[in-house]
C-alpha cells in the first residue's frame, strides 16, 4: 500500500465519520469557552489563565479522539493488512499519525486562534498562541497515539490512555504555557519555544517507531 | 517458492502447532485442515508475518522472510477472519482504497457480475450481507495481481454459486503460477489441492 493511498483513505474515512472529529472540536471549544465565563472578566485573570486552559484543553481533547485514531482499523482488520502490505510499517504510522493531526489539530488551532480574543489576547501574541499550539499539539498527537497504541488490544482503556499520556505530556504542558505567558507580559519567550521545538522533533522522529512496534505487539 | 523448515509455535508454554515443514511451488495449492482450535489461524498468521514463530524459519525464495532484502510482503495477498473493510464506505470505494488506483475494471465488472454483487456496488459496506462482506474481502485478494494467496476459511458465508465460481478463479491463478494456501475445517467445500497439511494430530493439551 502506498502512502499516498494511505492518505486518501484515512481522508475518505474522516469525512464518513466526521462526528468523531467534531465531538473532539466541540469538547475544546466548550472547555476553553467555559473559562472566561466561570471567571469573570477580569484582563490580568484571563491573561494569566489562557495559557495553561488552551493547552489543558487540547490535552483533553487530542486524549478523547485518539482512540479513533487505531481501533477502529484494529477491530475490522484494516490494520493487519496494512501491515502485511508495506515494508516500513513505522513510516505508514508516521503518516497516519501526520494526518491525525491535520485533520484534528488544525481545525482546533484554528478554533483556538479565535478563542484566544475571549481571553483579552491580542496582537502578536495571538501568533505565539498559535506557534504554541502548532508545536505542543504535534508532540501530544504522537504521545497520544503511542498511548493509543500500547491499549489497543484493551476494550475499554479510556482512564488507562491518560494515566499514561498526563504524566508524559506535563513537560509539554508546562513549557507551552510559559510561551504563551511570556509572550503576553512581552518578555523573551524564545527559551520555552526552544523547548517545545525540541520536544516536538522528539515525538515526531521516535513516536512513530515505537507506536508502529506497540501496534505489532497488540496485533501478535 | 515457499519453503518452511520444522516452524513451531507456543502460547504460554502451551504448543499451538509444531514441526511444520512444507515446500510450495509455483502453481501449487496448500491445504490446512484440522479442526476447530488445531492452530490453523495461527500457522496462517504466522506465514503472514502477523505472528512470530517461537522457532523455525519460513523461506521465500530461499531467503528468510524478516530479512531486509526480500519482497515476501510484496508477494503475498491475505484473506483473515475479519475482512479488513470498513464499514463507513462502499463497496466499491472500500476496493477503491485498499487497492489504490492501479487494477483492472473490466476485470473488476466481470467479478461483480459473477458475484451477484454489481447491483450493490455503491452500497454501504456496513448494509452488505455477511456473505456480500466476505466476496467483497474476496475480490480485494483476486484483484491484488499478488501471486501467494493466503487465505484463512476463505468460504464462510458463501452460497453454493460463489464456492463454484472461486473454484474456477482459483484454478486459472494456479495456472498463471500463482499459489494458495487456505485453510479449511470442513472437507466438503473444498477445492482441489497439491498438498495437505493436517494439523489435527498435534494438539496437546497441557
Amino acid at each position: 500500500m502506498l502512502l499516498r493511498d494511505i492518505i486518501r483513505r484515512d481522508v475518505k474515512i474522516s469525512i464518513r465519520r466526521s462526528t468523531d472529529v467534531l465531538t473532539g472540536l466541540i469538547f475544546f471549544l466548550l472547555i476553553a469557552l467555559i473559562f472566561p465565563l466561570a471567571a469573570g472578566t477580569e484582563r490580568d485573570l484571563l491573561l494569566k489563565m489562557v495559557g495553561p486552559v488552551m493547552l489543558i484543553s487540547a490535552l483533553l481533547a487530542s486524549m478523547m479522539s485518539i482512540q479513533n485514531i487505531f481501533k477502529p482499523d484494529y477491530i475490522n482488520g484494516s490494520l493487519e493488512q496494512m501491515m502485511i502490505t508495506t515494508n516500513s510499517f513505522s513510516a505508514l504510522i508516521a503518516v497516519k499519525i501526520m494526518m491525525f493531526w491535520i485533520i484534528f489539530s488544525m481545525p482546533l488551532i484554528l478554533i483556538a486562534s479565535f478563542i484566544a480574543s475571549a481571553y483579552y489576547v491580542t496582537g502578536f501574541s495571538i501568533f505565539t498562541v498559535i506557534l504554541t499550539l502548532v508545536l505542543s499539539t504535534l508532540s501530544l498527537v504522537n504521545l497520544s497515539a503511542f498511548a493509543a497504541s500500547l491499549t489497543l488490544a484493551i476494550r475499554n482503556p479510556g482512564a488507562l490512555i491518560s494515566l499514561i499520556i498526563i504524566p508524559l505530556s506535563l513537560p509539554i504542558i508546562i513549557f507551552g504555557s510559559k510561551a504563551i505567558e511570556y509572550s503576553i507580559l512581552s518578555m523573551d519567550n524564545s527559551g520555552p519555544l526552544y523547548f517545545l521545538t525540541g520536544m516536538m522533533f522528539f515525538t515526531c522522529s521516535l513516536g512513530p517507531l515505537v507506536t508502529a512496534s506497540a501496534i505489532k505487539i497488540s496485533i501478535d | 517458492m515457499l519453503q518452511t523448515e520444522s516452524l513451531e509455535l507456543f502460547r504460554n508454554d502451551v504448543p499451538i502447532y509444531s514441526n511444520i515443514s512444507f515446500n510450495l511451488i509455483q502453481g501449487q495449492h496448500l491445504v490446512l485442515s484440522g479442526s476447530n482450535g488445531s492452530g490453523k489461524t495461527s500457522l496462517i498468521r504466522t506465514l503472514c508475518c502477523l505472528t512470530n514463530q517461537s522457532s523455525g524459519c519460513i523461506k521465500w525464495n530461499k531467503i528468510n522472510v524478516d530479512s531486509i532484502d526480500n519482497d515476501y510482503l510484496d508477494r503475498i495477498a491475505y484473506l483473515g477472519h475479519k475482512n479488513g473493510l470498513i464499514d463507513e464506505l462502499t463497496l466499491m470505494e472500500n476496493i477503491e482504497v485498499t487497492l489504490g488506483k492501479n487494477f483492472d475494471r473490466t476485470e473488476l465488472t466481470n467479478l461483480l457480475e459473477n458475484f451477484n454483487l454489481f447491483a450493490y456496488k455503491d452500497i454501504l459496506y456496513s448494509n452488505l450481507s455477511n456473505g456480500q462482506k466476505r466476496k467483497t474481502a474476496l475480490i480485494r485478494v483476486i484483484l491484488s495481481s499478488k501471486q501467494l494467496w493466503i487465505m484463512d476459511e476463505p468460504f464462510t458465508n458463501l452460497d453454493v454459486h460463489s464456492i463454484a465460481f472461486i473454484d474456477i478463479i482459483i484454478n486459472s491463478h494456479l495456472n498463471k503460477g500463482g499459489m494458495l494456501i487456505s485453510a479449511s475445517h470442513s472437507p466438503e467445500n473444498r477445492i482441489d489441492c497439491d498438498l495437505e497439511i493436517n494439523l489435527d494430530g498435534m494438539i496437546h493439551v497441557a
